[in-house]
């Protein structure tokens, strides 16, 4: 054998039930997978495309074009502070597209990988933090022409603008755990793959990406930053970015609502993980 | 690496898994939530629901000492592929336990995880972290790989553009240089051309040399008496035999075309077929020599094909392969103007008759299909084991580059004129 002093890893089986902790020890141990995949994913994605990576630039910005006329210009939705509709609907959409990309990444991302996963092992939660973090290339695009827009339409950057990534954790969280309950109900019922569209649209509605938080009644608060927690990640970014009334305290509700959904969304794909090959 | 310590160690490794289409608790969403959620099932299963169960696997008791160099042969569908996919995690088992000693790596496919849209140095990579090697070590068995795919040209093209034989060296490449303690084979050489294939195998040889534990599945007798010291005989999902290769090879061969054995009526009693081919064999030789070839005589190869359901008009064909899989002689029932067959549920013996096989010593494939005229439905589709074996010695030029197919004697008079 090779150095003989080297001590030998144990690979221990056997049957599974019930919930169990996520081996984070493994887990790192295999990173640099993790960024191979996400690097593949790049790679695919922009591979046979003219535009390439102008398309992470191009979704937000043909939606901002479209709301700007649709619910700026003609049903004048109002935005706060007088801050110009086309920047405040921009300053949602670039984190709501990363949202719903992830979203929907991680929710196909055990059936699309089925080939893989059925011939190799490796620790599977790899494979949705691997497209999200593809999806984050996309998102450090969208989002540094998002930075060059606001002081273009004359607001000054301020010290907030540092809380982006705390809000960015927060919006990856939530995206993980609902994504991960989804890929996991999706190993049993592929009727989730057609329901997803819908249900990343009709979240969009119930998000103030269109319109401001503050159209929310102040007795339906708690209800909407508790069920939707995109809630407060998009008011935390128009907040830090264009000086908006900062979240309330209605954000820990948001906080809260993430770590339930990421935290049950991680033990369920746990446990679907162990036999969904026999399935797949 | 202690002596004592078995690389692989399996208590009662047992697979079920359902048949069918799959439709959780007979496509009840609160049932399958229920069980998500609530762990095990309480209520017990009907017995309805247990047919529908099949223990793919059932009561595997493994000992595997580090070093060793295993095969594991058996018919299609008895819990092969299976085995190894429990060994490798990539699902659970249904019951029992196993530990394995070692760094594990798993060749279950060749280049899993390739991707069409990207080069074949990218893929190398890809594939290379797949399979659980660093950036490093692949960095640093770059050339090697490189060097042993035989693909230098083509590195910087996309392999989707690559021919099938490209690719599976390409992903034979990246394997033979990942460096576990444990490797888990499944029938992957059996793909690329010959050349490389033997090449594939004279690799696997040097690894089994190298204290490496191996476990490797194939349905190439050969592959398996040269690799493995002991074998493995799985027949439906349960260990039959585990002894020295010859051994278990031989029983292994010599039931597959015997008589329908006991073993082999139950694990295929459930199965429905039209008809099927059992074995085959020389028909005259003596019980030694009842697959091989040694004179110029005459040869019969009695093909045993059993009917299960009336066949209103029938045909077969057979096919021999020499070593190098080169096809060199075929025949079908109709030849000659002798028209389809009609055959009652039975056992039969389809003799083809040849005057002789001047062969060069080998292995040489033989392989039989049969059809149902109507529709030209395939019936069954049969590489017959063992394989036919000639041991005629050889006449030909003693070169190897004047070596032909044919292995014939010949007289030489020479005369004035």
């Amino acid at each position: 054998m090779t150095e003989a002093t080297r001590p030998l890893d144990v690979t221990r089986i056997r049957a599974r039930s019930g919930w169990e902790a996520l081996d984070l020890r493994e887990l790192w141990s295999r990173r640099e997978l993790l960024w191979f995949l996400a690097w593949r994913d790049i790679r695919v994605r922009y591979k046979q495309m003219v535009l390439g990576a102008g398309w992470a630039v191009l979704q937000p910005f043909i939606q901002m074009v479209v709301f700007t006329v649709v619910f700026g210009e003609l049903l004048q939705v109002p935005t706060e502070d007088g801050i110009p509709y086309t920047l405040y609907s921009f300053t949602a959409l670039v984190p709501w597209s990363l949202f719903a990309a992830v979203l929907a990444g991680t929710a196909s991302s055990l059936t699309a990988n089925a080939g893989i996963l059925n011939k190799v092992y490796f620790p599977r939660l790899l494979i949705p933090l691997a497209s999200a973090a593809a999806r984050l290339v996309d998102f450090g695009i969208a989002f540094v022409i998002l930075l060059g827009m606001v002081p273009a339409f004359g607001i000054g950057l301020t010290p907030n603008a540092l809380w982006v990534p705390l809000f960015l954790l927060l919006l990856l969280a939530c995206a993980l755990g609902v994504g991960l309950w989804l890929s996991a109900v999706n190993v049993y019922l592929r009727d989730v793959q057609i329901l997803l569209p819908f249900l990343v649209q009709l979240w969009q509605y119930a998000s103030p990406v269109i319109y401001s938080a503050r159209e929310i009644p102040d007795g339906w608060r708690i209800l909407y930053y508790g069920l939707n927690p995109m809630a407060g990640v998009l008011v935390g970014f128009r907040w830090s970015l264009l000086g908006t009334p900062a979240p309330g305290p209605e954000i820990w509700i948001s906080v809260a609502a993430t770590a339930l959904v990421f935290l049950t969304g991680t033990m369920m794909f746990l446990r679907v993980q162990r036999t969904m090959v026999d399935i797949l | 690496m202690s002596a004592e310590q078995p690389a692989i160690a399996a208590r009662g490794l047992g697979k079920r898994y359902r048949i069918g289409t799959y439709l959780p608790y007979g496509g009840t969403l609160r049932g399958w939530m229920g069980d998500l959620l609530g762990g095990r099932r309480t209520a017990a299963p009907s017995p309805d629901s247990v047919s529908k169960f099949l223990w793919a696997l059932k009561d595997i008791d493994l000992e595997i000492p580090a070093g060793a160099v295993i095969g594991i042969v058996g018919r299609n569908g008895v819990g092969k592929s299976t085995l190894l996919k429990i060994l490798s995690r990539i699902t659970d088992p249904t019951e029992g336990t196993a530990e394995l000693h070692g760094k594990v790596a798993s060749l279950l496919e060749v280049g899993t995880g390739f991707h069409g849209e990207l080069t074949g140095r990218e893929n190398i990579y890809l594939n290379g972290a797949i399979s659980g090697m660093t950036r490093a070590e692949v960095d640093r068995r770059f050339d090697e790989i490189v060097a042993f795919s035989e693909l230098e040209q083509f590195l910087d093209t996309p392999v989707k553009r690559y021919s099938s034989g490209m690719y599976v060296r390409l992903g034979f490449a990246v394997a033979a240089h990942l460096d576990p303690d444990i490797l888990l084979v499944d029938e992957v050489l059996a793909v690329g051309d010959l050349s490389f294939q033997r090449r594939c195998l004279n690799h696997m040889n040097d690894v089994a040399r190298t204290g490496r534990t191996v476990l490797f599945v194939s349905h190439q007798m050969t592959a398996i008496r040269r690799l493995c010291t002991r074998t493995i005989w799985l027949e439906a999902g349960r260990i039959r035999d585990f002894g020295p290769t010859g051994d278990v090879v031989a029983r292994y061969e010599a039931e597959s075309l015997g008589s329908q054995a006991p073993g082999e009526s139950g694990s295929h009693a459930d199965l429905t077929y039209k008809a099927r081919y059992l074995g085959w064999k020389r028909e005259g030789a003596a019980d030694e020599n009842a697959h091989s070839v040694s004179d110029l005589d005459p040869v019969a190869l009695r093909l045993k094909l059993d009917v299960r359901e009336p066949v209103a008009a029938g045909y077969g064909g057979i096919e021999i392969f020499d070593p190098e899989d080169k096809l060199i002689w075929s025949g079908a029932s109709y030849d000659g103007g002798r028209g389809d067959l009609a055959l009652a549920p039975g056992t039969y013996g389809l003799v083809y008759t040849l005057p002789m096989l001047p062969l060069k010593p080998g292995a040489y494939k033989l392989h039989a299909s049969f059809y149902e005229r109507e529709g030209r439905r395939l019936l069954d589709d049969w590489w017959a084991s063992p394989e036919l074996i000639v041991s005629l010695p050889p006449s030909s030029h003693s070169q190897d580059e004047w070596q032909g197919i044919l292995n014939l004697p010949c007289d030489l008079r020479v005369e004035r004129e």
